[in-house]
């Protein structure tokens, strides 16, 4: 999903839109996996993979690669 | 208000999220008024689970921020037009109007108290929950259901707003309700 991420927002117009104003790098965290994201005007224009020595950065989200698997099911189960 | 209670014997009510509060103090409060009851997304009682302060204030925009904090309570499966006519509907309130409306909802319209003294032997009290609702959750609608004796039923892939997100899958649910109600009595 990573490596689709930048391709999947950037062609969702609503989101975009919804993002205009959002400018910021922040770190998605699977398992001990990490990535950066550099979002800009709502777009996601950089994406970074660790391991990273002192990474700066917004916020964090972090989950097991399960419960991101279940997450980014087309209908995450309830 | 009054007026309508007293030519409503024959009527039956229908009250979603804020409105099903009201569909439980009337079935508490006037209950001979009414031939049934139904409450959509049912609950005695909901926790603040978001801060109330961002829906009005003049640094942000009320519109975008009331429909920003509805629009998780929608099932994922909700066509693309009724869900954000849905949404469209909580852009429209002037400043305010919906913090004021989740101030009941939270706060005066508190049900838990006298949820045990609804009788539906004097008005038949249905609920209906959609299952991707965190705001009246299925178990807020079960607890109700089992502390008055009313007939709940949890609907699949249907969130907080059944009647304009999805308002074919909720007539589905609806229609035997209305079905029961008409057979109770002439």
């Amino acid at each position: 999903m990573i490596d689709k991420i930048a391709g999947l927002v950037n062609a969702d117009s609503r989101l975009v839109r919804r993002g205009r104003f959002v400018d910021t790098t922040f770190m998605i965290a699977i398992d001990d996996a990490f990535t950066l994201l550099c979002i800009q005007e709502g777009r996601v224009t950089k994406v970074t993979t660790g391991p990273f020595i002192t990474p700066d950065y917004s916020f964090c989200l972090r989950a097991s690669r399960s419960v991101w698997e279940k997450f980014w099911q087309p209908l995450p189960p309830l | 208000m009054g007026k309508i209670l007293a030519t409503a014997s024959a009527a039956v009510a229908v009250g979603c999220s804020i409105g099903r509060r009201i569909v439980l103090h009337l079935a508490h409060e006037h209950p001979e008024r009414f031939r049934a009851l139904i409450g959509l997304e049912t609950a005695a009682h909901t926790d603040a689970y978001y801060d109330l302060t961002w829906l009005d204030r003049p640094d942000v925009h009320g519109g975008m921020v009331c429909a920003g904090v509805v629009s998780g309570l929608l099932a994922p499966t909700a066509p693309t037009a009724e869900r954000w006519e849905t949404l469209w509907h909580y852009m429209q309130s002037g400043p305010g109007v919906f913090k004021g409306d989740l101030h009941f909802y939270m706060i005066d319209g508190d049900i838990r108290d006298r949820v045990d003294q609804i009788d539906i032997k004097r008005c038949p009290l249905f609920l209906l929950t959609g299952e991707y609702d965190y705001s009246c959750t299925s178990e807020g609608t079960v607890d109700v259901a089992k502390r008055t004796g009313a007939t709940a039923t949890i609907m699949q892939g249907l969130g907080h707003f059944p009647m304009s997100e999805n308002p074919e899958k909720f007539i589905s649910y609806l229609l035997p309700v209305l079905e029961k109600i008409r057979a109770l009595k002439s």
